[in-house]
């Protein structure tokens, strides 16, 4: 028994475990609820591809900002905003296949910002930072931002509750319902730039993605009702944050993968063992319905 | 820099044939891609060959370019399988399921690569060159590896040439002519993991999916035929791959990836403005000629319905009363560009009136616009000139 309490708290004896901790659950909390309208709306890729994008903004920052955190993430929310209304623009205007549009300005983004980052001498290091994110390496006052950005980002959906699920599940009846529907869907597009700039730290560019969708997707497998959905990412997200801290930890492997790695884990659980349509219950429930028409040979002629 | 050394330099002849193979084998699969909509597809893909890149280096023990190519090419295929499996077996839609296989076998390979390095093998500085790329690094050895990959995945590209387009353009009429569709699609989906594996050591996993679709979008610009579309990939991948390759080995340490990227991003750029019929440039200038085309008329017929009120053919009308019958704009400039025709006229006082000319363009407008509901002919050349790429985009 000791030797579990000695195992959570042991690492909390070092503040910037604390810190981390206390990020990677924010983080994690966010990332899941944004998420769950990233996942009904099907815009994963529009996340990736702006997690992607905003890496010239940081090279900007890293490179006349002084490359402190706190820069980089006042750099990077302008960018993923500016991002966002551009690719609002662009795909209201119709004409260009959305997928293969964003495919190729954010490669190309993403490229011009690590052409712009390798300029620098250390690049190797501080390059890996962003990709890949350092939670142990939040400031106080980058907890600060984490907490204000992401508080406001989770308070506007709850204000905007209604009018978010019905633009995402009935946009015909949004604009029956004279929804401000493109003001709605450029919002949720701003939301989720925050969310990547608030959770860049923590698991970096390259891994963004997996906390935006993973944690709702694991949760769309386990319910059918929003609300329920919404709290089950959330806490697959703050659970992943935990978990994958101590196993970074304790395994010595880098934090963003780590909790990716749990996260993913969770989500792995939830494919083959939820309720009533994961994939173990429909494998037993072939297998048993054709045992029964085996048993009943009359019954499946019929 | 000198271009002869391209010939005659050891180091920048393979690069530059590394990035040729590279360019040619990713622009033309990545056609079908493109075409597909899978540009997606591509990029987990990529990303997934991470881990298999690293995996096939602790069992082999060396980076000798073809054992690396067979565990990303297991490792990317068993990507795609995954993301087929989920969105069979549950609800969640292909986006979510690539971006959940993607990040996975991504981190993945991340925490495989920081274990490698930990490890302190001798062997393995510069597999790290695998995220984004070093074409540098290239030996003549891998590009005859690159090489003969690539010409398989050609060959079996032209065999099954009738098939893919079909694929691409019609499954269910495919389908229908009994054709396994399935096994067609799994066949071009392992060609493309092939032309990703190829670029791997030149691009790096990071950014390969940008050369699957960027070439194939620059050509579909250009051209509405599959043959054009797949040759013209082509040699935009080609000009990309090799420049870029010949700018980040000469430059100072620029991984190999960004610059080809950069590249290819410029040539996506000047195709999506330029190229004629789909280049948004010349949309532009459509939609203007369009515009003056149908102000033109407006002002003509209106000169002729004010004329008529008069009872005098030719009486003439100021600025200001077709202004009140016709706002947007425009007009004053629309009366020039008639009486460059010859269709309207101002008198001294600084009034218009229809000429001779004019009367009769206005009443054969009219007695268009009176028999059809559809506007008259001269419009309907402008207005809705049909579009050649009808028969790509009616898939």
């Amino acid at each position: 028994m000791e030797q579990i309490i000695e195992f959570i708290t042991g690492p909390l004896a070092y503040p910037f475990m604390v810190r981390g901790l206390i990020a990677a659950v924010l983080v994690g909390v966010v990332c899941a609820v944004v998420g769950t309208f990233v996942v009904l709306r099907g815009m994963a890729f529009f996340g990736d591809a702006l997690s992607h994008a905003i890496l010239p903004g940081l090279a900007v920052g890293y490179l006349y900002g002084g490359g402190t955190t706190d820069a980089l993430f006042w750099w990077g929310l302008l960018t993923a905003i500016l991002t966002s209304i551009g690719i609002g623009v662009i795909s209201e205007s119709g004409e260009i296949k959305e997928d293969t549009a964003i495919g190729i300005v954010f490669a190309g983004m993403f490229a011009l910002g690590i052409a712009m980052i390798s300029t620098v001498r250390s690049y190797a290091v501080d390059l890996a930072h962003i990709l890949f994110g350092n939670v142990l390496g939040v400031s106080v006052s980058g907890l600060w931002l984490i907490t204000i950005f992401g508080g406001a980002v989770i308070l506007i959906i709850l204000l905007l509750y209604k009018e978010l699920v019905v633009i995402s599940f009935d946009p015909v009846l949004g604009a029956t319902l004279r929804l401000r529907t493109t003001l709605l869907h450029n919002l949720l597009m701003i939301l989720i730039a925050t969310t990547i700039v608030v959770s860049l730290q923590t698991v970096g560019v390259a891994l963004m993605l997996a906390m935006l969708i993973t944690p709702a997707a694991s949760a769309y497998l386990l319910t059918r009702r929003l609300p329920t959905m919404m709290a089950l990412a959330a806490l697959i997200g703050a659970l992943s944050g935990v978990v994958g801290l101590y196993l970074s930890y304790y395994g010595g492997i880098a934090s963003g993968a780590a909790i990716v790695l749990v996260c993913t884990a969770l989500f792995l659980l939830a494919f083959l063992f939820a309720p009533g349509r994961g994939w173990l219950w429909g494998m037993s429930w072939e297998k048993l319905r054709h045992a029964a028409l085996r048993s009943f040979p009359t019954a499946s002629r019929q | 820099m000198d271009l002869t050394l391209i010939f005659t330099d050891y180091t920048l002849r393979t690069v530059a044939l590394g990035a040729m193979v590279l360019g040619i084998v990713s622009g033309t699969l990545g056609s079908f891609a493109v075409l597909r909509r899978q540009a997606l597809l591509g990029d987990a893909m990529s990303h997934a060959a991470l881990p298999g890149v690293v995996l096939a280096f602790m069992i082999v023990g060396s980076k000798a370019l073809l054992p690396l190519m067979f565990g990303a090419l297991i490792s990317g295929w068993l990507g795609a399988l995954l993301v087929s499996n989920v969105v069979r077996h549950t609800r969640i839609k292909e986006d979510a399921a690539l971006g959940i296989v993607l990040s996975v076998f991504f981190g993945f390979g991340l925490l495989l690569l920081t274990y490698v390095q930990r490890q302190g093998n001798a062997q393995q500085a510069g597999l790290d060159k695998f995220l984004f790329g070093k074409a540098a690094a290239l030996v003549s050895q891998d590009v005859i590896t690159m090489g003969a990959v690539g010409a398989i995945a050609l060959l079996l590209m032209l065999l099954f040439w009738k098939e893919f387009k079909l694929l691409s353009f019609d499954p269910a009429y495919g389908a229908s002519l009994g054709f396994p569709m399935r096994l067609i699609d799994t066949l071009l989906t392992s060609l493309i993991v092939l032309a990703i594996v190829i670029g791997l050591q030149t691009v790096g996993v990071v950014l390969m999916s940008a050369m699957i679709v960027a070439p194939a979008a620059a050509a579909r610009q250009w051209t509405d035929r599959l043959d054009f579309m797949v040759a013209l990939s082509a040699l935009f991948g080609v000009i990309a791959g090799v420049v870029g390759a010949l700018v980040s080995s000469s430059g100072a340490g620029l991984s190999t990836g960004p610059v080809i990227v950069l590249v290819i991003s410029v040539i996506v750029l000047i195709s999506m403005l330029l190229a004629p019929n789909r280049g948004l440039f010349w949309e532009w200038w459509r939609q203007r000629r369009n515009r003056q085309q149908l102000r033109v008329s407006a002002v003509l017929t209106d000169l002729h319905t004010l004329a008529t009120a008069h009872g005098d053919l030719y009486h003439a009308h100021p600025v200001g009363t077709l202004r009140a019958a016709r706002p947007g704009g425009g007009v004053r400039r629309t009366l020039r560009v008639l009486s460059e025709q010859g269709l309207v006229r101002e008198s001294d006082k600084g009034e218009w009136g229809l000429t001779e000319a004019g009367l009769a363009e206005a009443e054969r407008l009219l007695a268009a616009e009176s028999t059809t509901d559809s506007p008259p002919e001269a419009e309907i050349a402008t207005a809705s000139e049909p579009r050649r790429d009808a028969v790509l985009d009616a898939k």
